[in-house]
């Protein structure tokens, strides 16, 4: 079935004028060590189902050995020690080791909520931008380095009536000595604006029948729907696929207990479920799909979200499903974790 | 009994009794300050040769320093050093020896009630060492710190811990019985619960004892002019006293009035301190800034978790509220105050003590893996390896935390 979805996959950027190819890669062991993508490619790895219980072990190492990401924690490190130097010289600092630590972790704190586009965004950290409106000029800037008691004038510029402005552009420093600072942060901040962004999608799949009895229109379809709604969404996404068989009436489970049902603990809200068709299908059958398919309780206080393939010539078939649902990548996108899992009170 | 395993070349062997030296020179921490933000080379080559004056005093001189070059030492006869020595050196990040040196150091520990016994390192060599290996794409075997991201001590030297899987769950139990997990970035030993971002901030205010006191105050004088809940906000706290199974999970109209008229009270009082208008004006992401499936506003959830993280603070309003009996009778004591009883139990003193969520790998022999869960209240899987061991059991990266220092376990 990773063969299959792979190719379905690959011909829908193939009739799309709009998408660049991704990178599809079948990874049939529990391979740990995978190429990251490189700036601008969307890759997409497709895993067995079973491999899902190292998930998060799987998209981190990719995150965290993606050489872009190396590379930001270089320049950022050698900024804040610059901006250190400076700060000990001009007396704001005089014991400097805490403030090292505590700058380097504040930065960890924002990296792992917003990305590196967060670190000098102003307003999300350590850089504040305030605005003033001069009548006959235009909007006066001033851009300030936040962090605890500090609140430093770094840089101004002038943003004329009926112009505009990109990002940290035209700051220019308002000392001498800060020259330096301001070209290393206005260059770090274009050159985070200007990476081509990639992205990196793990499906992890199972069928739960054999590979050749799925029809290909309806592989063709949830493939179509996962390109439309999943690959390429996010910077790193991870998501389990499972393609079954519905029993009309039947009570049987429809995955026995093994590493595939264990796997499917990690899937998270929200569930959609596509049916091949839903001809013979009784309510039950569907009501009863979470239990009968192993999923965590959490599922229960879902709505399932259920659509149905629209192909009537499936309708003689005995019904066919494709479960699916994100699964935890071990990246923190909407929430205020604090650098991965530390909690500092 | 500890084992340790070299990553360098993925060989498990022993620890020897005492392989590494302490050192207890505090000049030692204030160097490696100095180093990290050392302003020139000259300076960062200064501050090191100190550093090694430091740490080669009672060396035991095992091998020849690689790179004496770099402290202005003979090359001809280069100094002989150990293991301390080259962990503790300034230059130790682009030594080729310290690849050579890399090791992680498992223990094995276990909680001590229930006749829980740790399961030893040195008995299940084969699988710990699984759980460093890992394979490239080109199906070559590799050797992978699995702690990549989860820790930042990751790919460097450090101490792990084996713990049983049951053991863990008996530590650090769930009293609310969380259904989700995952979002959880710590765990309140006090009030025996995992804990979320939003309540970072709601424990900020609670531990500041002048706060709590003038909070105790104003819930004691609370219950006039007090403005219903909002519909929505009854809707959602419904959904959380049925999530949370309050009174048995019964919610008949006595106890629906009685609930809602005591969270009117609490909000009416939040609404008077600031500090608390910052966290509910927040936007909450439910299952993720907070443990519940509400789309409540977030005084409900503020003030919610607060009983849930204090819950001598609903002991302290249903005495200054006795109309509220039926709250008292039917939900405390099947909630709040076993709660305290036991984390005083566990802990043994009243001060507050959280630990973070720790990354951990599942070792598991597949006719257990059932029996598992991927998210536990004070820990992580990250990662789950299939080998043959006779409990399932947990390699826990503490990511930088001293577990001994909890009460309660024991060390193989």
């Amino acid at each position: 079935m990773l063969e299959r979805l792979k190719q379905s996959i690959a011909s829908c950027y193939a009739s799309s004028t709009e998408e660049d190819a991704p990178r599809i890669q079948v990874v049939n062991v529990d391979c740990t060590d995978l190429e990251p993508s490189t700036p601008g490619e969307t890759l997409i790895f497709l895993l067995p189902l079973s491999a899902a219980t190292s998930a998060p072990f799987h998209s981190r190492r990719a995150h965290y050995t993606a050489p872009e990401g190396n590379d930001f924690s270089q320049r950022i490190d050698d900024f804040t020690r610059d901006l250190q130097v400076w700060l000990i010289s001009e007396k704001y600092l005089d014991d400097s080791g805490f403030w090292s630590y505590d700058i380097r972790n504040k930065i960890n704190q924002i990296r792992s909520t917003s990305g590196d586009a967060g670190v000098l965004r102003p307003g999300n950290g350590i850089l504040s931008v305030s605005s003033k409106h001069i009548v006959s000029k235009g909007h006066q800037e001033s851009l300030y380095f936040c962090f605890g008691e500090m609140n430093i004038l770094l840089a101004e510029r002038l943003i004329p009536h009926g112009s505009s402005i990109n990002g940290l552009d035209n700051f220019a420093a308002v000392h001498q000595s800060l020259t330096t600072i301001v070209e290393v942060i206005i260059d770090i901040s274009l050159s985070v604006r200007q990476r081509r962004v990639s992205s990196m999608t793990f499906l992890y799949v199972h069928s739960l029948f054999e590979n050749g009895k799925a029809p290909q229109s309806f592989v063709d379809h949830v493939a179509r729907h996962l390109v439309r709604e999943v690959i390429g969404k996010y910077k790193m996404h991870s998501q389990c696929i499972v393609f079954g068989e519905i029993l009309p009436g039947s009570v049987t489970e429809y995955i026995p207990k093994g590493r595939e049902s264990f796997a499917l603990k990690r899937c998270n809200p929200p569930f959609e479920v596509i049916l091949s068709s839903s001809a013979n299908l009784e309510v039950d059958d569907v009501l009863n799909f979470p239990k009968k398919l192993h999923l965590p309780p959490i599922s229960l206080q879902f709505e399932m979200h259920v659509s149905e393939f629209e192909d009537t010539s499936l309708n003689q078939m005995e019904p066919l499903f494709a479960f699916t649902s994100p699964i935890w990548s071990g990246l923190w996108s909407t929430s205020r974790e604090i650098n991965g899992e530390q909690v500092i009170i | 009994m500890a084992v340790e395993i070299v990553l360098s070349e993925n060989r498990l062997h022993t620890l020897q009794k005492n392989s590494k030296r302490t050192l207890n020179d505090s000049n030692v921490e204030r160097l490696f300050g100095e180093l990290i933000w050392a302003g020139s080379p000259r300076e960062f080559k200064r501050i090191s040769i100190f550093l090694r004056e430091l740490t080669t005093k009672g060396s035991k001189e095992e091998y020849p320093c690689q790179h004496p070059d770099w402290f202005d030492e003979s090359v001809e006869s280069p100094k002989l050093v150990d293991r301390t020595d080259c962990d503790f050196c300034g230059y130790r990040q682009l030594c080729e020896r310290t690849a050579d040196n890399l090791s992680v150091e498992v223990l094995g520990i276990s909680y001590a009630e229930n006749g829980r016994k740790p399961i030893p390192p040195e008995e299940n060599q084969t699988s710990l060492q699984q759980c460093f290996q890992g394979t490239n794409q080109g199906g070559e075997l590799t050797v992978v710190d699995p702690f990549l991201g989860f820790s930042p001590l990751a790919n460097s030297s450090r101490s792990l811990y084996l713990i049983p899987y049951a053991s863990m769950i008996d530590r650090f139990p769930d009293m609310p019985s969380n259904q989700i997990l995952h979002t959880a970035i710590g765990y309140d030993l006090k009030s025996a619960q995992s804990i979320w971002p939003s309540d970072l901030r709601i424990l900020q205010l609670l531990m500041d004892k002048s706060m709590l006191n003038r909070f105790k105050k104003s819930l004691k004088l609370s219950g006039r002019d007090v403005e219903h809940l909002a519909q929505l906000d009854r809707i959602s706290l419904n959904d959380i006293a049925r999530q949370r199974q309050w009174n048995m999970g019964d919610t008949g109209p006595d106890f629906v009035k009685s609930m809602n008229s005591m969270f009117e009270k609490i909000i009416q009082v939040l609404k008077i301190f600031p500090e608390f208008k910052s966290i509910a004006m927040t936007p909450m992401k439910p299952f993720v800034d907070h443990p519940f499936n509400s789309s409540g506003s977030g005084w409900l959830i503020v003030a919610v978790r607060i009983l849930e993280l204090h819950p001598q603070l609903l002991e302290f309003y249903l005495q200054h509220h006795p109309e509220e009996a039926l709250f008292l009778h039917r939900f405390m004591p099947n909630s709040f105050e076993r709660r305290g009883g036991l984390s005083v139990r566990l802990d043994g003193e009243e001060k507050r003590r959280f630990v973070p969520r720790f990354p951990a790998v599942l070792l598991c022999s597949e006719e257990h893996l059932q029996h598992a869960e991927l998210e536990l209240p004070s820990c992580r899987v990250i990662r789950t390896q299939l080998v043959s061991i006779p409990a399932p059991c947990l390699l826990i990266d503490p990511l930088d935390f001293d577990l001994n220092s909890l009460q309660g376990w024991n060390f193989a």
